[in-house]
Parts: C-alpha cells; sequence; structure tokens
C-alpha cells in the first residue's frame, strides 16, 4: 500500500508544537546526576554475568522450594488499627463514637469515619482491597507504581492510584458518594458501564440509589458551587457522543471544495473568502461536523471573530451532544475575548465550558481566563470570585500569580 | 585504565575534536572497561536523541524519566553488544525503541490483568495551547490504543520522519515487515481517530491508496 502525499501533516505539525522536542535541559541535567548515582553502583559485564549465574542458581532452588509446597506470593503490605498492629486481614472494623485509622506501611492511611463499619478484605505490595459495609471512609493512598488500591461499596468499586478522596454508602438505600481532593479515581458498577466513571481532583459523584427496576443515574458534579453538569439549564449531557464514521466522506482529491484545499494549504483568510463566494450561511447549515469544524478554525485562524462565533454556534446548535459543541464553548470564550473584544460575553462562554466540561483537560485554561474577562470587563467580583476558585483547584498552575493578583 | 604520563585519556582528546567515530570507540572501549567517565560522556553525547525519542513515543509521558533511565541502563549492560563505532548511534536508537515497546506492552499487560486501573494516560506536554494539547492527548489516546509495534512504526514513521529503512533498522525487522506493521497501524488509526470529535479532521485528508 503506497501512501498519499499529505498524510498526517497537519497532525504531524500541530503535534510537533504541543508535545516539543523532550523534557528540556533541566531536567536532562536531572537525569545526569541520577547517572552520576547509577554509574556508582554499576556492577561491571562480567560481574553482571556472574549475577546472572547466581540468579539463575537462585531461580532453581526456589522452583524447588515451591515445588514442596512453599508459596511466595505477593508480599504483605503491613498495617495498624488505631495503633494496633493486625496480623489478619477480614476482621469487621467499626467505629462508634471516633474515627478509626488504619495506618500502612508505605504511609498510606484509610480513616473509617464515625457510625461506619468495614473490612480490610487483602492487604498486599500490589493489591489493597476495603470493604465499606456502612458510612464513610477517606483515604489518602501514596502513589506506588503497580499497586492498586480499592474500596468495595455495595457493588460499586472505587479504584485509585495515589489518591485521595472520601466514599460514603448506605446500604439501605444504595446510595454511593465519591469526592476526590487529589488525584484520580475509577468507580465502576451499576450504571456506570462500560469504562465507568472517572473522577479528578476537586470532583464527586453522586448516586442517589436504586429502586426495583433500574439504578439511578449518577451526577457529576464540581466541588465549587455544587453545580451540576446535568442541572437544568445544561445545554448539554456530559457524554461525548461519537461521530458516525460513515458519515465521513474521504474525497478524492479533485473533489474537495475550495474554502476546504485552502484550509488545509494553512491559507485560512483566503479559505475565509472562498468559504463567502460558495455561501458562508448555507456552509454552516449543511457542512457535516468535522468540515464545520475546519471552517470554525479558519475564521479564527484569519481573526474573523463574528464568523468565527457563527460557526461555533452552528456547532453546538446542530451537534449539541458532540465534543466538538463543548470546546465550542471554550473558543467562544476566546474568540469574544480576544477577537470581538467582548469580554462580558467571554466571560458567559468560559462559565459555560466549566458547567459542561467540569474536569476536563481544559478546565484549568477556562477558569484563568475567566478571571482575566472578569477584570478586563470591570466586573471585579465575579474575578475574585473565579481568583480563588482558581487558586484553590490549581495552586501551581499558569494562571496562579494573575489569580493572586486579583485577590489582592 | 593505565595511562602513560602525559598522554591525554580518549575523552580529554575528545576535546580536542578527533573524528566521531574515534570518540566513540573511545566510549564504547571505556564502559566496557567500567570507566565511569565513558558513560557520562555518552549521557551528554546521546542523551538529546534518546530523550527526544522517548518523549514523542511516549507522548511527553509523566514515567518519561524512568523509561530514558532504563534505556541508559540497558546501553551499559548490552554495549558487548556493538560491533563498530559507526553503529553505536543506529544501535543506541534501536535498544531505545525496545525499551520503549518493553514499557508499552507492559503496561498493557498491567490493564488487562488488572493490575493497574484503565486510566488515560498523563502527559507533561510543552504547549501551553489547549486546543494543541486537547488534540495531542487525543492523538496519544488513539495510538494508546495501538498495539506496541504498530504506535512505535506510526510515530517512527509520521511524527519522526524516518524512513520505512531506519523503521526497519530501529525495530529490528525486516524492511517488509515494517511496511505491513506501518499498513495496520496507519489503517487503524485512521479508523479511531475518524471517529474523534478532535481528530476527525485532521485525518480527513489522508488517502487510502
Amino acid at each position: 500500500m503506497s501512501e498519499g502525499k499529505s498524510d498526517f501533516k497537519r497532525l504531524r505539525r500541530s503535534l510537533v508544537e504541543a508535545v516539543g522536542d523532550g523534557p528540556g535541559e533541566d531536567r536532562i541535567q536531572a537525569q545526569r546526576r541520577e547517572m552520576v548515582s547509577l554509574i556508582a553502583h554499576r556492577k561491571r559485564p562480567r560481574q553482571i554475568r556472574l549475577a546472572w549465574s547466581a540468579a539463575a542458581a537462585a531461580a532453581v532452588l526456589l522452583a524447588v522450594l515451591l515445588w514442596i509446597g512453599l508459596s511466595t506470593g505477593e508480599k504483605n503490605l503491613g498495617y495498624s488499627v488505631g495503633g494496633n498492629r493486625v496480623l489478619v486481614a477480614g476482621k469487621s472494623l467499626e467505629s462508634v463514637d471516633r474515627p478509626i485509622a488504619v495506618d500502612f506501611d508505605d504511609g498510606s492511611r484509610i480513616e473509617i469515619l464515625e457510625g461506619s463499619a468495614g473490612r480490610l478484605m487483602k492487604s498486599t505490595s500490589v493489591q489493597v482491597v476495603f470493604r465499606l459495609d456502612s458510612g464513610k471512609v477517606s483515604a489518602d493512598v501514596h502513589h506506588r507504581k503497580n499497586a492498586t488500591w480499592s474500596v468495595e461499596a455495595g457493588p460499586y468499586r472505587v479504584t485509585v492510584v495515589g489518591t485521595e478522596f472520601a466514599v460514603s454508602w448506605i446500604p439501605t438505600k444504595k446510595s454511593l458518594d465519591v469526592s476526590v481532593s487529589r488525584g484520580r479515581v475509577l468507580v465502576t458498577g451499576p450504571g456506570l458501564e462500560p469504562k465507568g466513571r472517572r473522577l479528578v481532583k476537586g470532583e464527586s459523584l453522586h448516586i442517589p440509589g436504586m429502586t426495583d427496576e433500574q439504578p439511578a443515574s449518577p451526577e457529576k458534579t464540581v466541588a465549587e458551587g455544587g453545580q451540576s453538569a446535568l442541572s437544568p439549564g445544561s445545554e448539554s449531557s456530559p457524554c461525548v457522543e461519537e461521530t458516525n464514521p460513515s458519515e465521513k466522506t474521504v474525497t478524492a482529491t479533485g473533489g474537495i471544495p475550495a474554502w476546504k484545499a485552502l484550509f488545509n494549504d494553512g491559507k485560512y483568510a483566503a479559505a475565509v473568502e472562498a468559504a463567502e463566494k460558495e455561501g458562508f450561511e448555507r456552509l454552516l447549515l449543511t457542512l457535516d461536523q468535522g468540515d464545520l469544524w475546519s471552517l470554525s478554525d479558519a475564521c479564527r485562524y484569519a481573526r474573523e471573530g463574528r464568523k468565527a462565533e457563527d460557526a461555533l454556534m452552528a456547532v453546538r446548535s446542530r451537534f449539541p451532544t458532540s465534543g466538538h459543541a463543548k470546546i465550542a464553548a471554550f473558543l467562544l470564550g476566546r474568540v469574544s475575548m480576544e477577537l470581538n473584544k467582548d469580554p462580558a460575553a467571554a466571560m458567559k462562554w468560559f462559565k459555560t465550558y466549566l458547567v459542561e466540561e467540569p474536569g476536563a483537560p481544559l478546565a484549568e485554561e477556562a477558569q484563568g481566563r475567566l478571571i482575566k474577562a472578569g477584570l478586563a470587563a470591570g466586573n471585579v467580583e465575579e474575578a475574585r470570585k473565579a481568583a480563588k476558585t482558581y487558586i484553590d483547584k490549581y495552586p501551581d498552575g499558569v494562571f496562579a500569580p494573575l489569580a493572586e493578583s486579583a485577590l489582592q | 585504565m593505565a595511562m602513560d604520563e602525559g598522554q591525554d585519556t580518549a575523552f580529554e582528546a575528545e576535546g580536542r575534536g578527533r573524528g566521531e567515530s574515534e570518540t566513540d570507540q573511545a566510549i564504547i572501549d571505556g564502559i566496557r572497561q567500567g570507566d565511569p567517565r565513558a558513560a557520562l560522556l555518552l549521557h551528554d553525547r546521546f542523551a538529546p536523541l534518546i530523550n527526544g525519542m522517548v518523549w514523542r513515543l511516549l507522548g511527553a509521558d509523566r514515567e518519561h524519566d524512568d523509561v530514558v533511565q532504563q534505556v541508559f541502563v540497558n546501553i551499559f549492560e548490552s554495549i558487548e553488544d556493538v560491533r563498530a563505532p559507526e553503529a553505536l548511534r543506529s544501535w543506541i536508537i534501536t535498544v531505545t525503541v525496545n525499551a520503549v515497546r518493553r514499557e508499552l506492552r507492559a503496561r498493557k499487560y498491567r490493564k488487562i490483568f488488572h493490575l493497574v486501573p484503565d486510566l488515560p494516560e498523563e502527559h507533561d506536554f510543552r504547549s501551553q495551547d489547549p486546543e494543541k494539547r486537547q488534540l495531542a492527548a487525543r492523538c496519544y489516546e488513539v495510538l494508546g490504543r495501538l498495539r506496541a509495534e504498530e504506535r512505535i512504526v506510526f510515530t517512527l514513521r509520521y511524527l519522526e520522519g524516518c524512513t520505512l529503512e531506519e523503521i526497519a533498522g530501529a525495530s529490528g525487522c525486516s524492511l517488509a515487515t515494517a511496511k505491513r506493521r506501518l499498513a495496520r497501524a496507519r489503517k487503524k488509526f485512521i479508523v479511531h481517530a475518524s471517529r474523534d470529535v478532535t481528530l476527525s479532521s485532521m485525518v480527513e485528508e489522508v488517502h487510502d491508496e
């Protein structure tokens, strides 16, 4: 199979810009310092061969020990309950009027809060499983490579990697609450198929309870203000709709519209002009999602603010449940601010984006730009509110200095 | 290493501008003899190359430094395999690709056997532009769905701009195998990317011939 002439050129260009050339000189120098330490303990190749011979002999001995029935298994991860060393997992742990702390040898901790009960089912070097029978636990898990931590609550499982989070379970109502203060977790169980629900810092998940007919719909919320992505007024569900590949047509070279060919060549102003000749309004109504998105890009890159706004609004109205629709909200904020010089409109769009996509990769950027828009609009109160939220969620973020100055 | 008095070491001679081949030979000899200066010189010489490759193959991965360190460990432990100084650079590229392949496979196995949760890879992209970061994240998510070998050939070809011969050499396979892997990788990437709202417009101009 031969390859086309312009294979992935745009993708490559964008990726190279996004990813960069490498980690930077500082990190390479840090690697060098690690290397110095590594070299100091490195064996010569001859010694490595001897070591391997010794390792091979040890492996044979190990196999023999296994054959005669000695198990090596995973190593246990020791822990204490309320300061007392525990040797046998699985015992019920119940707190009445004060929390019980389960402290692990790796520095992690599970705290069983008042009026709660559960059991530590397994504690090894690769897996820790805590079953919450009722009530609430909070956990502070230290990241260890290849180790999985899970909290099971009824039919649900919260799986974590280096995280601080809380899980609450009411067995009589089958109601689950999960909130994350650091790191990220994956919650699986009924109503969360097929891949479960991922939560990052600042997010929480509430499953109100199951009826006999069906599980209740999970509600994902942001920590600040308690606004829900599913609350009335939100323009779309948080689901990302996949485009149907059958709707995509890979046209032959000769069949590409003029505006599209100009866009592919990076001639954005000419692409917008060509789109106008073809009937800009008609294109907004007839283009498929991918082409409409490209047209909106062309308008933005050509700094045609009003046209970009129209194209992005068309994406939102024609493909409301798509991922593009949500990103369009963010871009409408930028277009309003940078091209149309309308910071009040920018504020509205960044807020819309944050409601629709609270945990998305652009959320930090949107929150930071909301501060800028608020200050530019003269809305000091909104700017300060946005700044406080930003500092709470992203204390070391790119917009932290701006947020701090807005709070002064 | 025994030296005659007044004679430069091979590494001091490096500073005097001797040929690259002679320097590489000195590095190889030095590492074989356990000279730490040789190891550091190799690091200084090839760290940008190795870092750049791992950075783009894994997508500015959060565990980048661990993988790079593993590459150097593998280099030091297998330096006997280098046949000639002219082959050092291409051999290092092969060691780097092998280390990345092992890392990708290990991650897949850990997910398959539920040893780690199926969470998305974490990236540390350089650009602060949110659109570019979003695009890159989605691209690497799609790449994550390919087999390790397919992801590597795809990245080497379309992101690094390597020729098929270079890809075959780096992957330790025949040219025909490299071509087959690339064809499979390309087809899968297009299918997955076409379904992604962020990537779909990026693959529209790609022709399947």
